[in-house]
């Protein structure tokens, strides 16, 4: 953990309360109606016993299953209609959808859904179209900067820092005990006796061996079989019911945070928006061949620098946190050189007394404003002041360099590559098309 | 031609991969095969790099390429080519990056005969083309299919293989020259999980994914290190290069450490005349101590900078070549904040210059110098990460001196590491990098303590 990260974390227990780690919102707000689900797992695997969903505040529906092992889909109908609808018709009105879910384990749940079914002969078409979007959900959740998917648990951990340890604040109930503490109560008192349940999205222990034991006499087609399903239905409806309540407060509690939204965020919405309607178009499968895996990395690679640009860029507290681990350079200006002969570049000549920094020969840089782009062609420490100088060759915003006065101070941040979305699509494509035999040949 | 391992051209022609360097022009030239070269550090994979170019030029009339992972490795590539191919007119064509400014040796040099940043201004025909991978990577839409008779990628094991695998269009044969010890590609923000299961490892290295997918291509494997002292080699093959057999080229008496002044006494001048008696790595160990929360531990990075101090101040000399400077003691360092620890200790002690620059194995890596610092990966450390026990990193710290290495640490790292369990999950069927460091850090922790190479002081002051 960075001493800063721990810092913060005992500043947060003396006072009782999360703190913010940033100053905006690295998600766009919701539409007016964002989908919510909440589903309760059988403990240790990734199959749905119950789920419950609706828009906004409202829920919607709420099915459960009281034999979660068998692979009948009855219970996911309701909500693979109210999804597929809600998915079509926002990208029909060219409007972002959002669906809330409560952690990441919950991906792991549709992803087994969406490989199991989404070319099952045996279900039917409405249950494979709907394992195939969420395939493209899946997929949609892992890319850097998504405006799709909002897990709750992660939100708020990459928002604000409790007074727990990083692995305690991985349970929703215990990180909303300091994110909205409940009044009159010890943050870490509450925190504490919320994870005593295992984790959400699963039935607390008592409840768990009580569906066990139920489960062998409901198999039984007579008056005590239906009665234990009943019974186990009552539990699980209860616990979805519980989750729901926890999703529904934890995304209160991430907008209660009073951000201000990043406008980086409407270009990661743009991106998102793109994507979806290519991913959700037809029979779109998730990447698998060699330029289409190799695309997808490098669209990843781009997408966390530009977030990570975006983040400099538009928020301050992340970019004064990244200031103490080097990632953003504060440097004074020391001297502006014209280019030596016609075509040259000019110089900038910076000097820093940070003592991380991620300065390298050869590494190119920019304005955390984005105005300013230079590669580093020297680089020297300074025994005597503590200070690294480094010149920086101009390759971009040459109109603006002109204007800078030596002892201006600029925050620096490593360059992101602009276009490299479609010549990384470009160059993928000649690859599957070209089909080279190191890339896709078979050893003899 | 040979060459020595300083890069610099010899008299002589005894090169030691002369019987390697035959059978890779039969692989090449004749069978017209791709093949990858397997490297110990500083075993010359650029000069046999240089050779293939040379041959390829003047004996074949092919026309190649010739990529490196980074912008100073190609100057260093060209520059060297420029020296090899001086007497001769074949053409040398470099191609860089829009806004790049090149180095002015290379701006200026007559036998560079194309300097550009746009393909489409090569020369054709016979010559070689020198670039980036990056550089042709962004090129190759604009370029043709089998543009190039051969493509050599020097130090290969730091090339992504989805950032070569569109280039395997513009030749029919490759040459993949790199050094399997070092660091892997360096994974920029991405969450390499989701890419591990697939049938493609996209974000391996070239040679490791080739070698997956193709285990019966040729692998050569370079047999000597001209960098490394035997004494070196002893501690790092077994743990670092169990699949890479090799020894040292280089001759005891030509490796000598000397210093001008004599000990005063204190266990850091002790461990410094063991330098001078022949070993080649020691380690100087400070209590172990839970004082610190960061990774700037200040009372070791003092240590590491009384060290560099004592090693000034005693004026060490490579005997029989010259007195050294502080430009020539290296100061390697896993993390940026006790390097910048270093820094300042090294500014209390005086030691003159800016030439001792502690900085990480990512910067170290691909350069030597002739004495090196390094702070222990391990050092301090109750529980280990997949990135304190890299395998590379540690293998980058410690090949990277011609004489001598000195290690700076807390004691207790062989306890840390008998008691490691390891976390971090893996998937099925890939290769477990932890275990793979834990294996490697043991086996040196335990080989240098056998030696009687870690010295224990009780205190800062004991040093």
């Amino acid at each position: 953990m960075e001493l800063a990260n721990a810092l913060l974390r005992l500043y947060a227990r003396s006072v009782g309360r999360a703190l913010p780690v940033r100053s905006t919102y690295s998600l766009g707000p919701d539409p007016p109606k964002p989908l919510l689900l909440a589903l309760i797992r059988l403990v240790g695997e990734e199959t749905i016993q119950a789920l419950a969903w609706g828009f906004g505040d409202t829920l919607l529906g709420l099915s459960v299953n009281w034999n979660a092992l068998n692979r009948q889909t009855g219970h996911l109908e309701g909500f693979a209609r109210d999804l597929q609808l809600y998915f079509g018709a926002s990208l029909a009105s060219g409007r972002l959808p959002r669906i809330w879910i409560s952690q990441p384990l919950t991906l792991e749940c549709l992803e087994l859904l969406a490989v199991r079914y989404s070319r099952n002969k045996y279900t039917n078409e409405r249950i494979r179209s709907f394992a195939r979007l969420l395939a493209v959900l899946v997929h949609e959740a892992a890319c850097p900067g998504q405006q799709t998917v909002a897990v709750a648990s992660d939100l708020l951990s990459r928002h604000l820092v409790t007074g727990q340890s990083p692995s305690e604040e991985s349970h929703l109930g215990a990180l909303l005990a300091w994110a909205s503490p409940p009044p009159g109560q010890d943050p870490e008192t509450v925190a504490l006796e919320r994870a005593r349940r295992p984790a959400t999205a699963m039935l607390s222990r008592l409840d768990d061996d009580r569906v066990e034991a139920l489960r062998t006499v409901a198999r039984l087609n007579n008056p005590e079989g239906l009665a234990a399903r009943a019974e186990i239905a009552r539990l699980l409806e209860s616990a979805v019911r519980e989750e729901w309540a926890l999703l529904a407060g934890a995304r209160d509690a991430f907008w209660d945070l009073d951000l201000e939204v990043s406008p980086g965020v409407d270009n990661l919405a743009a991106i998102s928006f793109d994507r979806l309607m290519f991913t959700s178009r037809g029979r779109w499968s998730p990447p698998s061949s060699v330029h289409a895996l190799a695309k997808l990395y490098g669209e990843h690679e781009y997408l966390s620098t530009l977030v990570e640009a975006l983040d400099f860029r538009y928020d301050q507290r992340v970019r004064e946190l990244a200031r103490t681990t080097g990632q953003v350079i504060r440097a004074r200006v020391l001297a502006l050189e014209p280019p030596a002969e016609r075509g040259g570049n000019w110089r900038l000549l910076l000097q820093t007394l940070q003592e991380r920094t991620h300065v390298r020969l050869g590494a190119s840089l920019q304005t955390v404003d984005w105005s300013v782009q230079g590669r580093v062609v020297t680089f020297e420490g300074d025994m005597r002041s503590e200070a690294i100088m480094f010149q920086l060759s101009i390759t971009g915003g040459i109109r603006k360099v002109r204007t800078i006065q030596v002892g201006t101070v600029l925050d620096w941040t490593d360059a992101v590559v602009f276009n490299n979305l479609m010549l990384n699509s470009m160059i993928y494509k000649e690859l599957g098309t070209l089909r080279p035999w190191l890339a896709y040949g078979k050893d003899p | 031609m040979a060459f020595t391992s300083g890069g610099q051209p010899s008299d002589g022609n005894t090169s030691p991969w002369e019987g390697l360097f035959e059978q890779v022009r039969t692989l090449l030239f004749s069978d017209r095969r791709t093949v990858l070269i397997d490297s110990p550090p500083g075993a010359g994979k650029t000069q046999l790099a240089v050779r293939l170019i040379c041959d390829a030029l003047s004996k074949h009339g092919l026309r190649l390429a010739v990529v490196t992972p980074r912008a100073s490795q190609m100057y260093d590539l060209t520059r060297r080519l420029a020296t090899a191919l001086g007497g001769t007119n074949q053409p040398i064509q470099l191609i860089y990056a829009k806004g790049r400014e090149l180095p002015s040796d290379l701006r200026d040099s007559e036998r560079i005969a194309v300097r550009t940043t746009k393909v489409e201004e090569l020369l054709p025909g016979s010559s070689v083309v020198v670039s980036t991978a990056a550089k042709l990577l962004t090129s190759v839409t604009r370029l043709a299919a089998n543009e190039f008779d051969l493509i050599i990628c020097d130090e290969a094991y730091q090339l992504m293989f989805k950032d070569c695998a569109p280039l395997f269009k513009l030749a029919p044969t490759f040459c993949i020259i790199g050094d399997p010890g070092q660091l892997p590609p360096t994974v920029r923000g991405v969450n390499t999980a989701l890419f591990q299961a697939n049938s493609a490892r996209v974000y391996w290295s070239l040679p490791r994914e080739l070698l997956r997918r193709f285990p019966s291509l040729p692998v050569l494997q370079m047999p000597v290190s001209m960098r490394l002292v035997a004494d070196t080699v002893s501690l790092i093959q077994p743990a670092l290069y169990p699949m890479l057999p090799f020894t040292s080229g280089t001759r005891l008496e030509d490796r000598r450490i000397g210093f001008s002044a004599s000990s005063d006494g204190s266990k850091i001048d002790e461990v410094l005349d063991l330098l001078a008696a022949g070993a080649s790595v020691v380690g100087l160990l400070l209590p172990a101590s839970r004082r610190y929360l960061d990774e700037a531990d200040q009372e070791i990075a003092e240590l590491g900078a009384s060290v560099v101090s004592r090693l000034v101040q005693r004026g060490v000399r490579w005997e029989g070549v010259r007195t050294l400077t502080p430009g020539d003691i290296g100061y390697v360092d896993a993390h940026i904040v006790s390097g910048a620890a270093t820094r300042r200790a090294l500014q209390r002690l005086d030691v003159s210059g800016t030439d001792v620059w502690p900085d990480t194995p990512e910067v170290y890596q691909g350069s030597q110098r002739p004495i090196v610092v390094m702070k222990h990966p391990l050092s301090g450390l109750t529980r280990l990460s997949e990135f304190d026990l890299s395998p590379g990193r540690m293998c980058v710290m410690l090949s990277r001196h011609q004489l001598g290495c000195i290690l700076v640490s807390r004691d207790g790292v062989g306890d840390t590491l008998a008691r490691h369990r390891q976390q971090s999950a893996r998937l099925l069927a890939t290769a477990d990098e932890e275990w793979m460091g834990w294996r490697a850090h043991s086996l040196i922790w335990n080989e240098l303590e056998a030696r009687g190479r870690l010295w224990r002081l009780s205190g800062l002051s004991d040093g």
